[in-house]
């Protein structure tokens, strides 16, 4: 009898066995949690591996080792026969998973957690191993559940291992996909709160979207964004130390360090050493993403390569035109005269330029030192700013249409007010007026080199913006040394006087422009403030015109007209692209991202005329607008046209210091770094991405 | 004129809100808040006393691992009977999970014989954010000259199980009972653990 039922146990231990491989699946609640053995049989003195499998029910998401702001790690407790000994989990590679304002680090869909067993030698052949794991996570959504279940699973201990085809192959992919260590070198130093750290000797792949995802969990503050600088020797990660810097790190740290390999996000274990010496990352490239335009990293050459060629090509930004025909109008005067004369105002123009571009960064470094959060195009942040840029537009072109001239003699000059002195103070003021007004346009290659330059020490960041205003100047003083070029311009005459009066159009139609900007920014009032310092400027022109006693009213009017739009203030603005926006908010994009859809954010403001052209031309065309439709994209705004602290640090966090700015983030994406579109969008380059073609 | 409107402008910045910790040691006496029964307080009203904030969250797990073992509610006892004063806050947004009104505030204290001070309603998660408050519970205790010298977890078991509060450290009750003894506090600051706090954004 007892021999038969032995015999009856083996048999169906044999039979069950081919089931036991698999445990049964517990449904916690929010979890189905399963365990998967690479092998049905296993040999004695051999390795193996069992998972915990965990499907999460959609939208819930459970923790790494070190879950970030909140929550509590996967836990596994195994009960195991004594032949048996349980490794530690293999960790799969976490997301930053935002909820609110809070960062945690863990996992959504289908993690595996495998761990490696070894069986002793002295196993015996034919008995079992039971194997039970008691599991624990926190399950959380927007609330939070602890779970737990126990599971089960047998294996026999065999002369020969039989693998499980399924289950080896499902870990041996869990396993590859999951952070391995490597080598490399690292250092993180802390310093008044903040923290850098860095890689050098790094396997290959795209690190301009790098995190580091430390094991410990006061290293640093997992709710401040993570801005990574790729170098040629490495990769810099700057963040926010946590409290755990108060006692300091003796030890190495552990962490992951995630990062784009063929398309893929992935990450490897790294040891950190604390307070080890910076190391040299190398020329330092862009901070954020891949810039368009084919530069990928950008060192400080590249910059100031980038920078002038964006200077140069900003001379042909629609923002700027107008001021720069008044400086092709005064050089084709002086083409014809005095050669030395012609190279001396085209220096005095460039110094100008060169005055302006230094005192707006060197306000822009002050102001940002404060803490503000600011950017390029800060300027016409301000209403009161743009304001009397416009009203300054609206002299300006009063004055060429010959309403008023200057003390200074007429048609002497052909700069703009403070400019109609003629001469080199002329060519100066031309300079600085032509900057502030080409602040809201953004050329090709600007953007990168700028965004560069701000994160930068601050020699490094006046050396790129000198290079940039080197070239803005660099067309007009190459035109004054090239005497062909001089002589080809026509011989100054009666058309000069008449093409100065053409001119006064493109300005009001700036000036006008500028008060759209300012309507956006201030409302109505902000645009009745403006236009009436409009009409007292005119009236000004008119009683000073008069002479005599007439002079006081005027120069009293005149005063009023320059103080009203002081009295501009800023309101909420309003998005201009057709298709449904909502407004961006980075919880708004964890929100939809979590709902499983596709977002495109766009980063703009009024007074960015690049923004605008690419809204008109390209987002709310038909066929951009049908795909945003079609593939179910939700367009968000992220409108910069007044200051925002959240939106200026989101640029930054990408590398930028202004607008425009579009990011794709695709459907099912959990991570919170989305792709960079380039600057000048075309419908087809946005209907493919959209499509993910 | 341009750098008058750049002064404006680094001002406006100044005074955006962030989510950043407030560093231990900080002086953190001016605050306006409302508790559950509509009683307006400002930090300052304190002076002189210890206060503990805790932020808390009923439908937490890891709240009613402290709540439902009386754990809590004991420090609170203790706390209050040697004159400290005792906030708990409620983040939680309207429609989030532990939001509650004044009513729903006292028929909870009643249930669980809730020992705090007042409860603090600040569904705005204006209070929240300015202690970067991220997990329920969250504590913090302010000393007599109002000055942060507690942010952190409860204890040192983060598990939300109720069997680990016996043999864990309680930060709280040891820098308290160090403040008593005239000692500086020894722990000032450790990783929180719980829940998010439910915040509207």
């Amino acid at each position: 009898m007892r021999t038969l039922l032995i015999t009856l146990l083996l048999w169906l231990t044999a039979v069950s066995s081919v089931f036991a491989s698999t445990s049964l699946s517990v449904d916690t609640g929010r979890v189905e949690a399963s365990l998967l053995s690479s092998h049905y049989r296993v040999a004695p003195g051999q390795t193996f591996q069992i998972a915990l499998k965990t499907e999460l029910d959609e939208q819930w998401h459970t923790y790494w080792r070190n879950p970030g702001d909140s929550g509590e790690p996967v836990q596994i407790s195994w009960v195991l026969p004594e032949t048996v000994t349980a490794g530690d989990i293999v960790w799969p590679l976490p997301a930053p998973i935002p909820t609110g304002p809070i960062i945690n680090y863990g996992f959504e869909g289908a993690p595996l957690f495998p761990v490696e067993f070894s069986v002793s030698d002295d196993a015996a052949v034919g008995s079992l191993i039971e194997v039970t794991a008691e599991v624990y996570y926190l399950v959380c959504k927007d609330i939070c559940i602890p779970e737990s279940g126990v599971l089960r699973l047998v294996l026999q201990v065999a002369e020969t291992s039989e693998i499980n085809d399924a289950n080896a192959a499902a870990i041996a992919e869990a396993l590859d996909a999951a952070p391995r260590e490597i080598d490399v070198e690292a250092a993180m130093q802390e310093a008044d709160g903040q923290l850098s750290l860095q890689f050098a000797g790094l396997p290959e792949g795209d690190f301009s979207d790098a995190y580091f995802f430390p094991n410990d969990n006061t290293v640093l503050v997992h709710s401040d964004p993570q801005t990574a600088t790729v170098g040629d020797g490495g990769v810099q990660i700057d963040t926010t130390a946590s409290f755990g810097w108060g006692d300091g790190f003796s030890d190495p740290q552990e962490g992951v360090l995630a990062f784009d390999q063929d398309g893929e996000r992935v990450g490897r274990i790294v040891t950190v050493m604390p307070g080890a010496p910076r190391l040299d990352i190398g020329k330092g490239g862009s901070g954020g993403t891949a810039i368009p335009a084919g530069v990928t990293s950008l060192g400080l050459f590249g910059a100031i390569i980038g920078a002038f060629l964006g200077g140069v090509i900003l001379n042909l930004m629609p923002c700027v035109f107008p001021v720069i025909s008044l400086k092709a109008l005064s050089l084709a005067k002086s083409a014809h005269a005095e050669r030395a004369v012609a190279r001396k105002q085209a220096w005095a123009y460039a110094l100008g330029i060169f005055a302006t571009f230094a005192l707006l960064v060197i306000l822009l470094l002050t102001v940002k030192a404060t803490g503000a959060a600011l950017g390029w195009g800060f300027q016409l942040q301000n209403p009161i700013v743009v304001g009397l840029l416009a009203l300054l537009l609206f002299a300006v072109g009063l004055n060429l249409i010959g309403a008023y001239e200057i003390a200074g003699g007429a048609y002497q000059g052909t700069g703009a007010t403070l400019a109609e002195k003629g001469g080199l103070t002329g060519s100066f003021f031309t300079g600085a007026l032509a900057v502030l007004v080409a602040t809201p346009c953004t050329a090709p290659f600007m953007a990168g080199a700028i965004g560069y330059a701000l994160a930068q020490p601050a020699l490094v960041t006046l050396i790129v913006f000198m290079a940039l205003a080197a070239g803005f100047a660099a067309p007009f003083v190459i035109m004054a040394y090239a005497p062909g070029l001089l002589m080809k311009l026509p011989k100054p005459g009666p058309w000069m006087v008449r093409l100065r009066e053409v001119l006064a159009f493109p300005m009001f139609a700036a000036a006008l422009w500028l008060v759209w900007v300012v309507g956006n920014q201030a409302g109505v009032d902000g645009i009745a403030l403006v236009l009436m310092a409009m009409l007292l400027f005119a009236l000004a022109v008119w009683f000073i015109n008069r002479g005599s006693i007439w002079k006081v009213f005027g120069s009293v009017a005149l005063l009023i007209a320059i103080a009203l739009p002081f009295a501009s203030r800023t309101t909420p603005a309003v998005a201009s692209v057709d298709v449904a926006t909502q407004a961006w908010s980075p919880e708004r994009v964890a929100e939809l991202q979590a709902s499983g859809q596709a977002v495109f954010v766009d980063f703009t403001a009024d007074w960015c005329v690049t923004c605008k052209v690419n809204e008109r031309l390209v987002l709310s065309t038909e066929s951009v607008q049908a795909a945003f439709v079609e593939t179910d994209t939700a367009f968000l705004v992220a409108d910069w046209t007044n200051k925002d602290d959240e939106i200026a640090r989101e640029l930054e966090s990408y590398g930028r210091a202004g607008v425009p700015l579009y990011l794709y983030f695709p459907a099912g994406d959990n991570y919170v770094r989305g792709e960079v579109l380039p600057q000048i969008l075309t419908p087809d380059l946005v209907i493919s991405t959209l499509r993910g073609t | 004129m341009r750098l008058l409107a750049y002064a404006t402008a680094a001002t406006l910045a100044l005074a955006a809100p962030a989510f950043a910790k407030i560093p231990t040691g900080s002086n953190v006496s001016d605050m306006t808040v409302v508790d559950s029964e509509g009683v307006t307080h400002n930090l300052s009203d304190f002076e002189g006393k210890r206060v503990v904030l805790e932020w808390t969250n009923e439908g937490c797990p890891y709240v009613k691992k402290h709540y439902s073992t009386d754990n809590m509610q004991d420090l609170q006892r203790e706390a209050t009977a040697s004159d400290v004063v005792w906030l708990s806050v409620i983040s939680s947004a309207p429609g989030k999970q532990g939001y509650k009104t004044g009513d729903e505030v006292a028929s909870w204290k009643e249930a669980h014989n809730v020992a705090s001070t007042a409860v603090i309603l600040d569904e705005a998660g204006e209070m929240g954010k300015t202690f970067s408050a991220r997990t329920t519970p969250h504590m913090y205790i302010i000393d007599e000259d109002q000055t942060l010298v507690y942010q952190g977890a409860i204890d040192d078991n983060n598990s939300a199980n109720p069997d680990t509060i016996e043999g864990a450290t309680n930060y709280v009750r040891q820098a308290l009972s160090e403040m008593d003894a005239g000692e500086a506090v020894s722990v000032t600051d450790t990783q929180p653990y719980g829940c998010s706090v439910k915040y509207a954004s």
